[in-house]
């Protein structure tokens, strides 16, 4: 039954989590002495596995929230310019050194802003309106937030300024200590509870907003669950990591297929699928570039850039007379 | 089932933006009726419509449900009393003709995540029986014909087993047949106590199949009561600005429109 395939996809995620916990930037295993293994289990690999599960079941979720909620199964999570935002805070932080001061102030930068992104956007499209001109005001966050963010690489002091920014930029789950946990996990993990909440109104939404409102959909409602549990999930998410493409848009679309279209079915699922895709690419990652010079955003958007070029081609085959 | 409260309207008015689209309305739909509201385009029907479902809350006046203002009412409470059926039929993801039918039991789930209950399961077979929908229950609904997704979309708000029915314009695009099947249905409906209304503009199936039927012109009511006092010769050209003749052929009654008026 369709609940075995939710039981499928979380023991997959857990798998992940524990092939995570297992691997590391040297290979597998644990190192003999007795203290180094618990060191390297508990402060190297397990944050770095919590993260990268809290990750990506926040992009996997928002995602296919965000398909659901606007009705457009080429949404993702940075469509409302939230995760522009936490990114932007995030390059303010290393151009102007304070997160330098102390390990939790780049990602609280990053927090703050994916807070303002949140309420410029609340703002811009306001409480009742469209999800076109929610579409939009996000749009325009994303693009002011992006112009912002490279005029701080463009303004850099020096050359390790701007490395330091376009590494961060590109997403990486390596050297994230407890702390991060910390700060990332309350906030996704209450995102991802607003965000589960939208299974059946994201049903009903098949019909038209009308319709939905006459099987007791209140849409003021659902807009703040949308919003808010994207901004605390996705948010919390892109502060302590940095951009990892493709998570939110692929993984509903790989389930899809296989669970059906109706849009709340495929929220769990989309959670652990993204936890699980997340941990994977991050394991192959530590597999394929020990050093760490492979970022995990670049290789989630070069796995996922073709996927999207094959949906599209799909869709236009579908959308074909 | 036990008949349910009568939706009605008192002195409604309403305005989308600056512009006034009702204005004074009363209306009323009791269990065991079958009521069309016509009129020309732009007369006011679907905001009417919009407003008894709840949809929109009156600008002055007020909608009640029994002895109930509905704006007071909590919108799946309104979901068990009212299924309505918008003007346009989208569907935006390709679900199975069961699955969309089985989304007019969401007002009645008692938690979201709740699996179709057996109650839930009879409403649904119920549904999809009396829209004559078996033999494409597991179609997406996105491959059906025009005709085939209004009957499943109208199935969708049998599904809900509300005592009123609304439906804006429910035959529009249909075939003859499948216009002169849906009427029966709806007909069969309301003579099992419920109050059924649709828009529509097809002023013989109106006069053949309603009780009572409500003429709107400008926002305003032209004319509201029973079909052969409101379909008239004189009405339709104030209501259309058409010459019409009322036929009768082997006893069904139609409306023949002859010429457009010029003045």
């Amino acid at each position: 039954m369709t609940h075995g395939k939710d039981l499928a996809l979380a023991g997959l995620a857990i798998a992940a989590f524990l092939l995570s916990l297992a691997i590391g930037a040297d290979g597998a295993g644990l190192p003999g002495s007795a203290d180094a293994a618990r060191t390297i289990l508990f402060e190297v690999r397990l944050p770095r596995a919590i993260l990268g599960f809290l990750v990506g079941a926040a992009l996997g979720l928002a995602g296919a929230v965000l398909q659901g909620y606007l009705r457009n199964p080429l949404a993702e999570p940075g469509i409302l310019g939230i995760s522009g935002g936490a990114a932007l805070g995030a390059v303010i932080a290393i151009h102007t050194g304070i997160a330098g001061v102390a390990a939790a102030a780049l990602p609280f930068a990053g927090l703050v802003g994916a807070g303002i992104a949140t309420l410029l956007l609340v703002m811009l499209a306001g409480a009742g309106s469209s999800s076109v001109t929610l579409i939009l005001a996000g749009v325009a966050i994303s693009s002011l937030s992006g112009a912002l963010t490279s005029l701080a690489l463009n303004l850099a002091a020096n050359p390790f300024a701007v490395s330091e920014m376009l590494y961060w930029l590109m997403g990486s789950l390596s050297d994230r200590s407890l702390v991060h946990v910390w700060i990332a996990a309350p906030a996704i993990l209450l995102g991802i509870v607003f965000l589960l909440s939208t299974a059946t109104a994201l049903d009903a939404l098949t019909l038209g907003e009308d319709a939905a409102q006459n099987l007791g959909v209140d849409p003021g409602r659902l807009r703040w669950q949308v919003v808010g549990g994207t901004a605390l999930a996705v948010g919390a998410a892109t502060a302590v990591t940095g951009a990892i493409s493709f998570v939110g848009l692929v993984v509903p679309h790989v389930l899809r297929p296989w669970l059906g279209n109706e849009p709340g079915r495929l929220l769990v699922p989309s959670l652990f699928g993204g936890a699980a895709l997340v941990l994977l690419a991050d394991v192959g990652l530590r597999l394929i570039s020990p050093l760490g010079e492979l970022r995990l955003g670049v290789l989630t958007a070069l796995v996922g850039a073709p996927f999207f070029l094959w949906l599209v081609l799909r869709l236009r085959r579908d959308l074909a007379p | 089932m036990t008949p349910g409260p009568t939706l009605t309207c008192r002195a409604l008015s309403m305005s989308l933006g600056r512009r006034s689209v009702l204005s004074g309305v009363d209306f009323a739909a009791v269990p065991g009726e079958f009521v069309a509201i016509a009129g020309p385009n732009g007369a006011g029907k679907s905001t009417l419509m919009r407003a008894l479902a709840g949809l929109r809350d009156p600008g002055a006046g007020n909608v009640m449900l029994g002895d109930r203002e509905l704006r007071a009412l909590d919108r799946r409470e309104i979901g068990r009393h009212i299924a309505y059926v918008p003007q346009d039929r989208v569907v935006h993801w390709p679900l199975s003709v069961e699955r969309i039918v089985a989304l007019g039991r969401l007002p009645h789930r008692v938690t979201s995540a709740a699996a179709d209950s057996p109650r839930d399961r009879i409403a649904i077979e119920n549904a999809i029986a009396t829209m004559e929908l078996a033999g494409i229950r597991h179609r997406p609904v996105t491959e059906l014909s025009g005709g085939e997704r209004a009957r499943v979309l109208l199935a969708r708000a049998l599904a809900q087993e509300a005592p009123v029915l609304l439906a804006d314009e429910p035959t529009a695009g249909l075939d003859p047949e499948h216009v002169l099947r849906l009427f029966e249905t709806l007909s069969g409906i309301a003579a099992r106590d419920r109050a059924v209304v649709v828009v529509l503009h097809d002023l013989s199936m109106a006069l053949r199949y309603c009780h009572r039927v409500l003429l709107l012109k400008d926002g305003a009511t032209l004319a509201w009561g029973s079909a052969t006092d409101v379909i008239t010769e004189d009405n339709l050209s104030r209501a259309y600005g058409i010459r019409a003749k009322l036929v009768c052929i082997d006893g069904v009654p139609a409306v023949l429109p002859m010429a457009a008026l010029t003045s």
